[in-house]
């Protein structure tokens, strides 16, 4: 399918307003991005779900969460989805995903809890996922007091959130009970990936490949290589016994092929896995309901399977 | 359709809206450069997108060239220009 048009126009714009930069952006100028794509691109603020924010302490560690919940969400024991934004391990927070966070909660009937974990490079690994472990932990212990039905209990992020939320579910697929579902956006699943979409779509398609080697080198420690499970999951030797896995990419996301391949890989290892490609779409479309018309039919889409886990 | 000082003023407004969003100044002179006065490139799409539902336009490809978007008045030239065409257009107006 070609690209759909409002993508094309968004990437179009895009495209024009980079042109005149000469410099690479520095790491404020790409928070500042994320957090202003929002501003006008993101999905409506859905006022039948209510926020509010609170936050987790372990040991030295404190990190901010909001929680959602909405109307049609049961008042006891409700489903719950942790959930871990996108923006490159370097960007991002409550904010410029609250409309993603709203939608999700409102389609899928559940509280979404959004974490906000700590960003590169100030924090590089494992900052990042200590703060998502340390939320889940606290998630499963305090089911009840948040109103959370502990069996159901899912794990979700997009991009670079949803390369932490991989992580997580594989560091815990024995807790008990056990994540109910693995949710994961237009997921980084390899660091640096060699897949044919990241050549193919390497530039002009909102995310660069350029710009991903600056993420992982934000991010990136001594020691830790591209190839290594804990930044690559698709790199895991072992990934079976995983939670239910819902993945939904984009045609147009360099991302595609890692996504395509972990769904594989992952329904080789006996998981039950499924992944939705959506067509004409690009990279975040979940996030741009505002200018992309279809991107709210991308959310429900999600919504279903997020039903369909908790059911 | 609006005078030349009317259509540099929405700019102006429009551009100021989009710097306040970014917490950023909105004082704003129509010479300053935008990306210095702190627009990022989403920023810039934004203003873009802004500008064509502001004065129903439709900004050609070969138009979305970063000279047309440098300051406020290359913005109100170019709008300026297409609303100009799209008037004098039979399928126009």
């Amino acid at each position: 399918m070609p690209l759909d048009p409002f993508a094309q126009r968004f990437l179009e714009l895009a495209r024009a307003s980079a042109q005149g930069r000469s410099d690479e952006p520095s790491v404020t100028d790409m928070r500042r991005t994320t957090d202003g794509l929002a501003t006008f691109a993101a999905p409506e603020r859905r006022r039948h779900v209510e926020t509010s924010d609170a936050t987790l302490q372990g040991g030295a560690a404190v990190v901010p969460i909001r929680i959602y919940v909405p109307a049609s969400a049961p008042a006891k024991a409700s489903p719950g989805l942790l959930y871990f934004h996108g923006g490159g391990w370097l960007s991002g927070g409550l904010d410029s995903h609250d409309g993603v966070c709203r939608a999700l909660a409102d389609e899928g009937r559940c509280r979404v809890i959004a974490v906000d974990y700590r960003l590169a490079p100030e924090h590089r690994f494992p900052a990042a996922i200590d703060d998502c472990r340390l939320a889940f932990s606290h998630l499963m212990s305090q089911a009840e007091r948040l109103s959370l039905d502990p069996q159901r209990i899912g794990v979700a992020g997009d991009s670079a959130g949803g390369n932490l939320a991989a992580i997580l579910c594989q560091s815990e697929r024995d807790a008990t009970p056990a994540i109910a579902l693995q949710l994961l956006l237009c997921p980084v699943l390899d660091a640096l990936g060699r897949t044919a979409s990241r050549r193919d779509l390497a530039k002009d398609y909102f995310i660069e490949e350029r710009t991903m080697a600056r993420y992982f080198e934000c991010y990136r420690i001594d020691g830790i290589e591209p190839d290594d499970p804990r930044v690559s999951p698709l790199r895991a030797l072992d990934l079976s016994r995983l939670p239910k896995t819902r993945i939904h990419t984009a045609e147009y996301d360099p991302l595609r092929d890692e996504a395509l391949l972990y769904g594989e890989l992952l329904s080789r290892a006996g998981v039950d896995a499924r992944v939705t490609v959506h067509s004409g779409m690009i990279h975040h479309f979940y996030g741009l309901s505002g200018v992309i018309p279809y991107a709210r039919i991308g959310l429900a889409a999600i919504g279903a399977d997020i039903r369909e886990a908790f059911a | 359709m609006l005078d030349r000082p009317s259509l540099t003023n929405r700019v102006l407004e429009i551009a100021g809206e989009i710097l306040a969003e970014q917490s950023r100044s909105r004082a704003i002179g129509v010479d300053d450069a935008l990306r210095e006065a702190g627009l990022t490139s989403m920023a810039m799409v934004r203003l873009m997108m802004a500008t064509e539902i502001a004065f129903n336009i439709a900004i050609p490809n070969e138009d979305l060239h970063p000279d047309n978007f440098r300051t406020v008045r290359a913005v109100a030239s170019l709008v300026a220009r297409l609303v100009e065409a799209q008037d004098a257009s039979p399928f126009g107006g």
